[in-house]
């Protein structure tokens, strides 16, 4: 269904995953500190304008999922190629958006450029949402110890999503 | 136990496709057969045939926003549920699923 599509362990990268971030205590914050990630590793060309296009879609929706994850993304022209920022918070921060939140400890930020098109930016986001269900998944997110464990956990999770219409026992 | 399944959530597209996943975690766990109806902001994916809609011993709608084509299930009995409660616990919520679909009988 969606396998022409981004994958997430396409564009994950060393340099865009913070295991510990320490420090951060509110959403702002996250969101700053992972969109620096993608700035440093060449993802933007304008920061301020990138995390201002993440803010504009916070306004229509809550990304923040439940269960200690939160996935903020911004498609914008200040996007060079696209990104996924991965951070883990092993104390948690408050996460709130005008329609809810709660504490989070799990943060995907995603940087998807202008130019990609409206069905593939939502083939990541929905390929993300569905992997962030399986709590099989969450589980090796929490227990990496460096990098390769996080991309292992993303690249296994990844291929075991399947066409979501039949699935038999 | 064959169940189609239709997720549709206001809350966002991502919610949707968790939902989805969700439920078809839950579905696989318990043994049962299942096909779901995602619609969301990129429109409706993996469309259910009347025939799927005939067969099935059970539907669920976990949405909270209003279903598509509901003329599709006239003579149906479909169970609402909200799509976070499958989120939340997606084996719990299709135990209640089950147990509401039951009692309507």
């Amino acid at each position: 269904m969606q396998n022409n599509y981004l994958k997430i362990s396409e564009v994950i990268e060393p340099a865009t995953v913070a295991l510990t971030m320490d420090g951060i205590r509110k959403k702002e914050e996250a969101i700053d500190f992972l969109a620096d990630l993608l700035d440093k590793a060449g993802h933007l060309s304008n920061k301020a304008e990138y995390i201002q296009s993440v803010y504009e879609r916070e306004k229509l929706g809550p990304t923040y999922m439940g269960n200690f994850i939160a996935i903020p993304h911004g498609k914008s022209d200040a996007v060079i190629e696209a990104g996924v920022a991965f951070g883990r918070s092993p104390q948690g921060f408050q996460y709130e958006t005008d329609l809810g939140g709660g504490e989070v400890k799990l943060v995907f930020l995603l940087a998807i450029p202008n130019r990609m098109s409206a069905d593939a930016y939502m083939a990541v986001l929905a390929r993300l949402a569905r992997l962030l269900v399986h709590s099989e998944f969450c589980d090796d997110l929490y227990a990496a110890k460096g990098y390769q464990d996080i991309y292992n956990a993303i690249l296994n999770g990844e291929k075991h999503l399947e066409d979501l219409a039949q699935s038999k026992s | 136990m064959k169940i189609v399944a239709i997720t549709a959530c206001a809350g966002g597209i991502a919610h949707t496709y968790m939902a989805a996943e969700a439920v078809k975690k839950a579905a696989r766990l318990a043994g049962d057969e299942i096909k779901i109806e995602i619609q969301g902001a990129m429109g409706v994916e993996n469309q259910l045939s009347q025939n799927d809609i005939e067969e099935a011993e059970l539907i669920i709608f976990a949405v909270n926003i209003g279903v598509r084509d509901l003329d599709r299930f006239e003579s149906k009995n479909p169970i609402v549920i909200d799509p976070g409660e499958f989120v939340g616990n997606a084996q719990k919520a299709l135990e209640k699923a089950k147990k509401l679909a039951a009692s309507q009988k």
